[in-house]
């Protein structure tokens, strides 16, 4: 049924000329998907896209001081963030897709002010709702999304539908066949080389959950025609780690970076590798409140602040630097499997237990990362997020790669349940 | 159209039958019209593709029509030469469940279990002997759950909801478990089925896993429609999934190697996440509606919590921690117990926790390797059950051993054996039992229909009838049982009969009677009577309404005659003096199977007041009649013992059936 509304709000979006239908559509369409994911916070988020939209309202109308709204905006949401983070356990459960109206109202505040436009109430709640990135992001930036709900371009509507389809069918096979998959392999029952093998495992798992994800959200969103961001960018190819945070969850590093870290560095420019640190700080805290988030951030925090030292920024960009940054990676990743520090010392402690290596595991980190680069490779990108002037044998390369595709989702495809790691964060 | 854009439509048509062969397409559908309407709709898209004429959609069917061929042929050819390899499907799915397919008649064999698993037309497990195209319309105790209450494991006999029928005999028990049911597809199930069964007790079974995780509603999936149609499917998926190893050896349920997925899923880790809160949340509401739903049926909720084999066993429990890197602090086995107690108070229903009653079992109550409970599991569940409900217990005795097709019970030897038929393997039986049915002998077998056993009161001779029901074509037979000597009382040509009793000394036989005219017309049925020893017969005049189960009664006899005005049976009487019928007893129903008492005070019969058979218990002396049973199922064939306040009957409560023994005291006369 949820479907059926979606495709009927597709088509209307596509098929209308009338702005304030389509904009409609979208939030009617977003409101439908929230209802059938969230359905018992929609009331929370609701209030938040209200709180947003009235602060938004008031800095325009009543000439309230910028700074003193967006401070009570911040602190409020923050607060809420906070009371849902730390309760969780006694059943307040932070409605998914909290952060991402929380950083998207911020940002629409912020720009709305930095760049002196109005957005419209219609505007504003379209953005703040569009349902193929609430659940986790790309944090889309309002200027970039509000025109796309304007242009419309029917000649473009088959290649948009087909387009996002490719997009849909590649994200689903992420998650559903590669992700899933590795699922079985990522335990606790490993000691020492195993162990090491079944977190880069998770790491490769993590990362093509979190793709898939971003990659659904794209797709859906390119049926209605808007053009959202590719949110990765080949992470395990950074050559350092600040490379890395501009290949990883781009949209929240640049959000990061717009919002937090050039604000506190206009303000204090010698305090850099303070500010770095505030800002992976507030990214770890963002993901949750515990100790393990917090080295997790401290550390990345750390290790991007050395890489600016003189000392050590020769051996940035070499080839062993970036097997080092993609394993350091890997191995901080395990902080997200574990709430308490116990657990995630535990599971690091088993890195230095001897046990024979396990073949199976080997050819599944051999076959994962064959697989990884050849999803990655510019040809199969070409063949998936393109449409434009494929030749006859590109077009039977893409026929085939989703076809193929297709078959394993309809044959092997797991529980259609299966929850994104991201979904929580 | 030109020549060459005809040749190309043409040559690829001839491909596209080759690919989509409507010959081939009716060896797998079986059905020809459907096979040439398909292939017909795939000449009509390629002539659709060919005249719109873009490259990407052309490639995009030829690989979809190419795809679809290569997969239906490899259906056609699994399903024709490797069809003994087939795996049946066992499920179907409805909306918002799956439930067994009817009909099913499969053999389940491994290392641990082999046992026959039977459904009925509605999908409920049956025994062997149980007719499969008989449905069960009303019921009192429905049990609900996963694979603990289906009991695939041990045989129909075996199965807790089996076992406690001796002890509530009066009661239809179905059995509505199925593997892998969460607690959704179980409240899915009751709303749209269980409740057409009006059950009076409700019986839901959870465990500590299915029931505990991923608590929502489920769609079918496009995998589980694969499933349901097609064999090569089921037999890839089967062995691909089976070859999977088994952890430590076994199933360790709810038990995950890894971390998370405790955290997430298994309710017996304290660690929570918020899907595991999601899940319990979710586990509340159903619980609660379930609860809610079945109170507004007028239905009582009971709810049965099974502990998991590492509940029970501690030496499990330490396998899987080892094993697993599981601290034991980390762990809360009681916490279903708990969490089920605080629910049962807060939606009020009845819980029976079944955590001390496993663990403190002598025998260890689970297969070896399989999750579920062996024989013993399902002994301790009956056991606690019939505990719980002792004050329920059924006013009679269920004495038949199992299942099969009992009935006609009478007794003779002084009340030590009971005398009955049987249907069982396909077979006719009459059998010699003793008094509780401990041991049972076949004295005669055949493929022909034997019933209407009686022993005469010298206890030498053996009569019964013999021959088609259906058809009307049945003899009444004689065996000598010392000398085993044959003879038919009905031997005259074309006279046939049925329910033959013996008088008192024994030399005289009375029976229904009746014959076939030249056309095949019958005559209406009438009671005759056998003279042992001048061996003549005569048919006794009571009209023009048919007769049947003649008793002797004294000097007379006693036999029910179809009333012309109300259509009904009623006890009449025929006085050998005086030749004269008279009306002894007519209802507002049906009345059937009457026998009279030895002290000749009392009539036992079936009636058919309430759309089943009851027993009733007529005082000739006051005219009185008094109701023996109550149950939904049918009471019929009563049959007194050596003194007034035995009786021995037969009976079917929804898929059981036997032989009961019933004693008659006064608060039973008094109370009705």
């Amino acid at each position: 049924m949820t479907l059926l509304l979606i495709i009927i709000s597709v088509l209307i979006f596509n098929l209308s000329k009338n702005h304030t239908i389509r904009q409609l559509c979208l939030i009617v369409s977003s409101l439908i998907v929230y209802w059938y994911f969230v359905r018992e916070g929609i009331l929370l988020s609701g209030l938040l896209i209200i709180g947003t939209l009235v602060c938004k309202e008031l800095i325009g109308v009543k000439n309230i001081k910028f700074g003193h709204a967006i401070t009570a905006y911040v602190s409020g949401t923050i607060l809420l963030y906070l009371i849902f983070r730390t309760h969780g356990a006694e059943g307040l459960n932070l409605p998914i897709g909290f952060s991402i109206i929380m950083f998207s109202g911020i940002s629409l505040m912020v720009d709305e002010n930095r760049y002196n436009v109005r957005y419209t109430l219609l505007d504003s709640t379209a953005y703040l709702l569009f349902f193929p990135k609430i659940l986790a992001g790309p944090i889309e930036r309002m200027q970039t999304f509000n025109p796309q709900t304007k242009l419309i371009d029917r000649a473009q509507l088959g290649d948009n539908l087909y387009l996002g389809f490719k997009i849909i069918a590649f994200g689903a096979f992420l998650k559903y066949i590669c992700s899933d998959s590795l699922a079985i392999y990522v335990n606790d029952c490993y000691n020492g080389i195993n162990q090491l093998i079944s977190m880069l495992l998770y790491a490769i798992q993590f990362y093509l959950d979190f793709w898939a994800y971003s990659l659904l959200a794209v797709g859906i969103s390119k049926l209605f025609g808007i053009d959202l961001m590719y949110n990765f960018n080949c992470p395990y190819r950074a050559t350092s780690f600040k490379d890395f945070w501009k290949r990883w969850n781009i949209s929240l590093s640049a959000w990061l970076k717009d919002y937090v870290y050039i604000p506190l560095q206009s303000r204090n420019k010698s305090l850099r590798w303070i500010n770095t640190a505030i800002v992976f700080v507030i990214s770890a805290l963002w993901h949750g409140f515990t100790i393990p988030f917090v080295v997790w951030g401290v550390l990345h925090s750390c290790f991007v602040v050395l890489e600016k030292n003189n000392t050590i920024s020769h051996l940035v960009k070499t080839r062993c630097y970036s097997i080092f940054v993609v394993l350091i990676a890997a191995l901080l990743w395990q902080t997200f499997r574990f709430e308490d520090i116990s657990g995630l010392c535990a599971c690091y402690a088993k890195l230095f237990i001897y046990d024979k290596i396990d073949l199976k595991l080997i050819c599944v980190l051999c076959i994962s990362v064959v697989g990884l680069v050849i999803v990655e490779s510019k040809k199969f990108q070409y063949l998936i997020t393109e449409i434009k002037g494929f030749t006859t044998k590109e077009v039977i390369h893409e026929v085939a790669i989703l076809t193929t595709m297709l078959l394993l989702l309809f044959i092997f495809g797991s529980d259609i349940s299966s929850q994104f790691f991201y979904f929580k964060y | 159209m030109d020549n060459k854009r005809f040749s190309e439509i043409i040559a690829s048509w001839a491909v596209l039958l080759l690919l989509w062969n409507p010959i081939t397409l009716w060896l797998l559908l079986g059905k020809f019209i459907y096979s040439l309407l398909i292939t017909l709709a795939v000449l009509t898209i390629y002539l659709a593709i060919y005249y719109i004429n873009k490259e990407r959609l052309t490639i995009w069917s030829f690989n979809i029509l190419m795809i679809g061929s290569i997969f239906y042929h490899s259906e056609l050819v699994f399903r024709v030469i490797y069809g003994d390899r087939d795996i049946p499907n066992l499920y179907e799915i409805r909306d918002g469940y799956y439930f067994n397919k009817p009909f099913l008649n499969q053999v389940f064999e491994t290392d641990e279990y082999s046992s026959l698993y039977r459904t009925n037309c509605q999908g409920y497990r049956i025994d062997s002997e149980t007719n499969s195209s008989e449905s069960i319309k009303k019921c009192d105790w429905l049990f609900i759950g996963d694979s603990f209450t289906q009991g695939a494991q041990v045989e129909y006999n075996q199965l807790f909801s089996s076992l406690i029928y001796r002890d509530f005999c009066d009661r239809i028990i179905v059995n509505a478990g199925i593997s892998g049911a969460g607690i959704c597809d179980e409240y899915n199930y009751y709303k749209d089925e269980g409740v057409k069964l009006s059950p009076k007790v409700v019986f839901l079974q959870l465990g500590v896993f299915n029931d505990f995780y991923n608590v929502y509603e489920r769609e079918a999936s496009l995998k589980d429609y694969l499933v349901d149609i097609s064999s090569l499917y089921r037999y890839l998926e089967y062995n691909i999934s089976s070859s999977e190893e088994l952890p430590l050896g076994r199933w360790v349920e709810p038990f995950s190697q890894t971390i998370q997925v405790n955290i997430d899923y298994n309710i017996l880790y304290k660690q929570s996440s918020d899907i595991k809160r999601r899940d319990l949340k979710s586990i509340e509401t159903y619980i609660g509606k379930f609860a809610e739903l079945v109170k507004n049926n007028g239905a009582e909720l009971v709810v049965l919590l099974v502990p998991s084999k590492e509940q029970v066993s501690d030496v499990l429990l330490s396998e899987v921690i080892s094993a697993y890197n599981i601290n034991r602090e980390e762990l809360d086995m009681q916490y279903p117990s708990v969490m089920m107690e605080q629910l049962a108070e807060k939606y009020d229903f009845k819980l029976i926790d079944l955590y001390d009653d496993f663990r403190n079992s002598t025998e260890f109550p689970f297969f070896d390797i399989d999750e579920h409970m062996n024989t013993k599991g399902h002994e301790i569940i009956a056991n606690r059950i019939r505990a719980e409900f002792s004050h329920a217990l059924a006013p009679y005795s269920y004495l038949s051993r199992f299942n099969k097709n009992d009935r006609y019970p009478t007794i003779y030897n002084d009340g030590y054996n009971v005398l009955c038929q049987n249907y069982i393997n396909g077979k006719y039986n009459i059998t010699l039992n003793t008094y509780d049915f401990t041991n049972s002998q076949n004295i005669v077998s055949s493929k022909r229909e034997l019933i209407h056993p009686i022993i005469s009161p010298d206890n030498k001779f053996l009569l019964f009838t013999e021959g088609d029901q259906d058809m009307g074509m049945t003899e009444i037979v004689m065996i000598n049982l010392e000398s085993g000597e044959r003879s038919i009382i009905t031997s005259e040509s074309s006279k046939y009969g049925a329910i033959p009793k013996f008088n008192s000394p024994g030399d005289k036989i009375a029976y229904a009677s009746w014959s076939f005219d030249i056309g095949g017309i019958m005559s209406t049925p009438t009671i005759s009577v056998y003279d042992t020893k001048t061996s003549e017969t005569i048919d006794l005049e009571l009209g023009d309404q048919e007769c049947w189960r003649p008793i002797f009664w004294n000097d007379d006899i006693l036999y029910i005659q179809k009333n012309s005005a109300t259509n009904n049976f009623a006890i009449c009487s025929y006085s050998f003096e005086n030749n004269k019928t008279q009306t002894i007893l007519e209802c507002g129903y049906d009345i059937w199977d009457i026998d009279i008492s030895p002290s000749n005070k009392w009539i036992v019969y079936s009636g058919n007041e309430c759309d089943n058979w009851d027993l009733y218990l007529y005082d000739i002396e006051s005219k009185t009649i008094h109701r023996l049973t109550t149950a939904l199922g049918d009471e019929w064939d009563p049959t007194f013992g050596n003194n007034d306040s035995e009786v021995w009957f037969a009976g079917t409560s929804g898929i059981n059936n036997g032989i009961y023994y019933l004693t008659i005291d006064d608060s039973i006369i008094n109370n009705n």
